[in-house]
C-alpha cells in the first residue's frame, strides 16, 4: 500500500490565515509563525479582568509546552513527538504533525505577565491572562474652576 | 472603490483555493461537528454556534504483525464518552465534544476549536477482533490497539524452508 503524507493541519493554516486577513480587529497577523511546523486551534475569550485561552494541543506533555508574554505579545511554542519507536514500514495513514508548533497573539489589552497561569487537561491547554489592573478604568480628568 | 472590488476578488479566490486544496488533500481527517442545542448553558451555546462546524481529527493507523494501533487526536473529550465499533474492516470513533470550561460574561476574539457531535471512520488495513481489543485515553489521543484475528494471522504466517 503507497503511504502518502497528507498534511492537512498546514493547509487548514493557509486557509485560517486567508480569514483572518479578511476579518481585521483582533491582531493575529503574526499569530503563525514560518518555520513552525504545525499551529494549534485556539479559542481567545475577553472578559472583563481577564483573558483565557484554549489552545488544542493534544499529544504533547506539559513540560513541552513553552508559553512567553513579551512587549504585548504572547507566544505558545513547543514541540510533539511521536508516543512511540514504530516500525516505519507499517503506517498505513499518517495525518498527524510533529515537531515544533507556535502561535502568536498580540493582545489588546495590556496583561501582567507576573499573573498568568496555565493548566493543561486532555490535551487542551487554557491560558488565564489576567488585564494589567491599572487599565481597568478609564481616566477621569476633572477640569478646576480657574 | 474598484481597488476594493479587486481585492476582495482576489481575497475570495484565495479562499476557494485554500478550501479546495484543504478538500482534496485533507478530507480525510476533516470531520463534520453537529451543533447540538442541547446545551442549555446561557453563553456556552452562543459560543457552540460560533464555533466552527468542521474540525480536523488526525489519525494515524499503524500495523505491526499481529496488531493495528490507531491513534486519533480529539482534544478535550472525557475517556468513557467515546463510542468505538468496529464492523469489518471499519472503524468508527465518534462522540460528542462538549464545553467544559465554565462560563463566564465575554467575548470570545478567536474561536477555531470545534465543539459538538462527530463521527470519524477509518478502514483498517486487516481484520480485527474486537472482542480483545483496547483503547486509552492522554493527553487528547485516543489510542486503540486493536490485535487482529485469528484468521487473518493464520492467512500471514509465512511459509519457510524446510
Amino acid at each position: 500500500m503507497a503511504l502518502i503524507r497528507t498534511n492537512p493541519w498546514s493547509l487548514l493554516d493557509e486557509f485560517n490565515r486567508e480569514f483572518s486577513r479578511m476579518r481585521p480587529g483582533f491582531a493575529d497577523d503574526e499569530s503563525r509563525v514560518v518555520g513552525s511546523n504545525w499551529a494549534p486551534a485556539v479559542d481567545i475569550k475577553e472578559e472583563q479582568d481577564r483573558f483565557v485561552i484554549h489552545a488544542d494541543i493534544p499529544g504533547v506533555s506539559p513540560e513541552d509546552i513553552d508559553i512567553s508574554m513579551e512587549k504585548g505579545v504572547l507566544t505558545i511554542k513547543g514541540e510533539r513527538k511521536h508516543e512511540a519507536e514504530e516500525n516505519k514500514e507499517g503506517f498505513h495513514r499518517i495525518e498527524r504533525s510533529f515537531g515544533t508548533f507556535m502561535r502568536r497573539f498580540s493582545l489588546p489589552e495590556n496583561v501582567d505577565a507576573d499573573k498568568i497561569s496555565a493548566s493543561s487537561k486532555d490535551g487542551v491547554v487554557e491560558l488565564v491572562l489576567p488585564k494589567a489592573a491599572h487599565d481597568n478604568q478609564p481616566k477621569k480628568i476633572s477640569v478646576n474652576n480657574g | 472603490m474598484t481597488s476594493l472590488r479587486q481585492n476582495i476578488d482576489r481575497a475570495w479566490a484565495q479562499v476557494q483555493a485554500g478550501w479546495n486544496n484543504l478538500v482534496s488533500n485533507a478530507s480525510n481527517a476533516l470531520t463534520r461537528f453537529i451543533h447540538k442545542d442541547e446545551e442549555n448553558r446561557s453563553g456556552i451555546r452562543e459560543l457552540v454556534r460560533s464555533t466552527p462546524e468542521w474540525g480536523l481529527l488526525s489519525a494515524e493507523v499503524h500495523e505491526s504483525g499481529d496488531t493495528v494501533t490507531v491513534r486519533l487526536e480529539v482534544p478535550g473529550m472525557e475517556a468513557d464518552k467515546f463510542d468505538i465499533e468496529v464492523d469489518e474492516r471499519i472503524l468508527t470513533v465518534s462522540g460528542h465534544k462538549r464545553v467544559s470550561h465554565e462560563h463566564r460574561e465575554g467575548r470570545y476574539h478567536i474561536t477555531e476549536c470545534a465543539y459538538g457531535e462527530f463521527e470519524r471512520r477509518l478502514p483498517l488495513p486487516a481484520e480485527v477482533d474486537s472482542k480483545h481489543a483496547s483503547a486509552s485515553y492522554k493527553r487528547g489521543i485516543l489510542t486503540l490497539t486493536l490485535p487482529k484475528s485469528e484468521r487473518e494471522k493464520v492467512r500471514r504466517i509465512p511459509v519457510g524452508n524446510a
